[in-house]
C-alpha cells in the first residue's frame, strides 16, 4: 500500500505554508546588500558596506 | 534596546564590534527622538517600506566580518562567543555572496501600476498604504491619501494576517481595544526628560496624536464600560431646526480605521475639517461638537476634539478623532448618521452663523 503522503514532499509543502513576503534573514546566510536612508541625514548607505570587515550587532525594530 | 545597548557599548567604543539598527516605522524620525532619550548614539536607518520583509519586531542579529548572519535573537550571553568567532570567510568572498534585497518601489504610480498587473501582491499593497500615508504627512497631500492607506494596508493585511509590522501600522490608527500598547505615549515623558538634562529634543516631523497615544481598552473595562452606559452629551438640536451648511463653509474627510481582529466591531474615525477660503472659526462664540443622532444604537467614545487657538478668529485645519462602539451587545448598524456643529463667519457678507452638517460613517460589515 502506498504512503498516505509522499515524505519527499514535505520540505514542498512547509514551503507552501510559508507567508508571502516572508523575511529572508537567515542564520549562516549573508544580510541582503540594500541602501538604507539615515534616520538623522535621509543619507543612503550601503549596509553591505557598513557591515563588511566588522562584527555587528544589528537591531531591528521600532519605537513603539 | 537600551539593555543591549549597555551590554554592547564598550565593546563598540574599543572598536570591537559596531551597533547599527534599522527601523520598522512609518514615522522613522521618531526613533530618533526615542534614541536621544536612551541615550543610544549608533547608526539608525529606516525600512518605512517593509522591504526587508521581517514580519514582526525587535529582531537582533549577530553579523560576521563578512556579512553573515551568525546569530538571530541571540541572548546577551552570547555576546562574548561572537565577539571571539574567527571568521573563516574573506573579503572576496563576501562579495561573491552578495544577496541583494528584492527592492520595493516607493512611489505610489509605480506601486499601482504593480497591483495592475498582481492585484494580490500583499507587500505592494502594505508599500502602497506606506506611499499615501506619507504623502498625507507632506506638504502635498490629496484628500483621500489617509484612507487609500488604511484601505491597502487592511488589504495586504488580508493576505498575510501573519504579517504583525503591517497588523501594527492599522493599529497604530485604530480603536483602543485592538491596540497591544500605546504607540507613542513615552514622548512627552521622553521630551521632558531630554529638556531636564538640558538638551533640545529632536523636533518630530510629524508629531503623533489620538489613536497613536490612546491607551489600549482591555476586555475587562469594555464590560465594565457595558454595565453602566455614559449618557451621552445633549444632542443641540434633536428635532434638526438648525440651518444646514448647505454652502459647505467647511469641507471634510472623515477616514475610518476598523480593529485588525475580526470580532471587533469598534471603529476609529478621523475627521478632519477645513474652513474654505474666506471662512473663518469664530474662537469666542463656542466650541465645535460632534453627536450622534438621538437615540442612535451606538456610542461615541474617546473623541478628542482639537484646542483651538487662543484668538476670536482662525481658519486652521481641524482633526477630529473619536470611536463609534455598538451600544451593549448590540451590533453595529452599516452606516449612521453624525452631526457636527460648529460656529463659523465669512468675510465676503461680514456674517457668523451656528451651523449643522450631517454626516453619513460608513461601517460595513466583514
Amino acid at each position: 500500500m502506498k504512503p498516505f503522503l509522499n515524505l519527499a514532499l514535505i520540505p514542498s509543502l512547509l514551503l507552501l505554508l510559508l507567508p508571502l513576503g516572508a523575511e529572508d534573514l537567515k542564520v549562516g546566510t549573508p544580510f541582503p546588500q540594500a541602501d538604507f536612508p539615515s534616520v538623522y541625514n535621509g543619507k543612503e548607505d550601503n549596509l553591505t558596506q557598513l557591515l563588511a570587515g566588522k562584527k555587528t550587532v544589528l537591531h531591528l525594530f521600532a519605537s513603539w | 534596546m537600551p539593555g543591549w545597548h549597555q551590554a554592547t557599548q564598550k565593546y563598540a567604543a574599543n572598536g570591537e564590534l559596531q551597533v547599527l539598527g534599522i527601523v520598522q516605522e512609518q514615522h522613522p524620525n521618531r526613533a530618533a527622538l526615542f534614541m536621544q532619550w536612551k541615550e543610544m548614539d549608533w547608526p539608525l536607518f529606516s525600512d518605512p517600506f517593509n522591504e526587508l520583509g521581517i514580519s514582526a519586531v525587535p529582531i537582533t542579529l549577530f553579523i560576521d566580518e563578512a556579512g553573515i548572519i551568525r546569530h538571530k535573537n541571540p541572548k546577551r550571553k552570547a555576546l562574548a562567543a561572537f565577539l571571539s568567532l574567527d571568521s573563516s570567510l574573506k573579503g572576496n568572498e563576501t562579495a561573491a555572496q552578495v544577496r541583494p534585497l528584492k527592492r520595493i518601489p516607493h512611489s505610489i504610480p509605480e506601486l499601482e501600476h504593480i497591483l495592475e498587473a498582481s492585484p494580490n501582491n500583499a507587500a505592494a499593497h502594505f508599500a502602497l498604504g506606506v506611499a499615501y500615508r506619507q504623502r498625507y504627512d507632506s506638504d502635498t497631500p490629496e484628500a483621500n491619501d489617509f484612507r487609500q492607506a488604511v484601505s491597502h494596508w487592511r488589504r495586504a493585511l488580508a493576505l498575510n494576517p501573519d504579517q504583525y509590522i503591517w497588523r501594527r501600522r492599522i493599529q497604530q490608527y485604530g480603536p483602543r481595544l485592538d491596540k497591544p500598547y500605546s504607540f507613542y505615549d513615552w514622548v512627552a515623558q521622553a521630551r521632558s526628560e531630554i529638556i531636564a538634562q538640558g538638551e533640545v529634543p529632536t523636533p518630530l516631523k510629524v508629531e503623533p496624536s489620538g489613536a497613536e497615544f490612546a491607551k489600549p481598552l482591555s476586555k475587562r473595562s469594555r464590560k465594565n464600560s457595558r454595565k453602566v452606559l455614559p449618557s451621552p452629551p445633549t444632542h443641540p438640536d434633536p428635532e434638526g431646526l438648525l440651518t444646514r451648511d448647505e454652502q459647505k463653509l467647511v469641507t471634510t474627510t472623515i477616514v475610518g480605521v476598523p480593529a485588525t481582529h475580526p470580532k471587533q466591531s469598534a471603529r476609529r474615525f478621523h475627521l478632519t475639517l477645513r474652513p474654505t477660503p474666506g471662512t473663518s472659526w469664530t474662537n469666542d462664540a463656542g466650541p465645535l461638537s460632534l453627536h450622534l443622532e438621538p437615540n442612535s444604537k451606538a456610542l461615541i467614545q474617546d473623541l478628542s476634539l482639537p484646542t483651538p487657538p487662543n484668538t476670536e478668529t482662525s481658519s486652521e485645519e481641524r482633526t477630529l478623532e473619536f470611536e463609534i462602539h455598538p451600544q451593549g451587545k448590540e451590533s453595529l448598524p452599516s452606516s449612521l448618521s453624525i452631526s457636527l456643529f460648529y460656529y463659523v463667519c465669512t468675510e465676503n457678507d461680514h456674517t457668523c452663523r451656528f451651523l449643522r452638517q450631517d454626516l453619513t460613517l460608513n461601517l460595513p460589515h466583514r
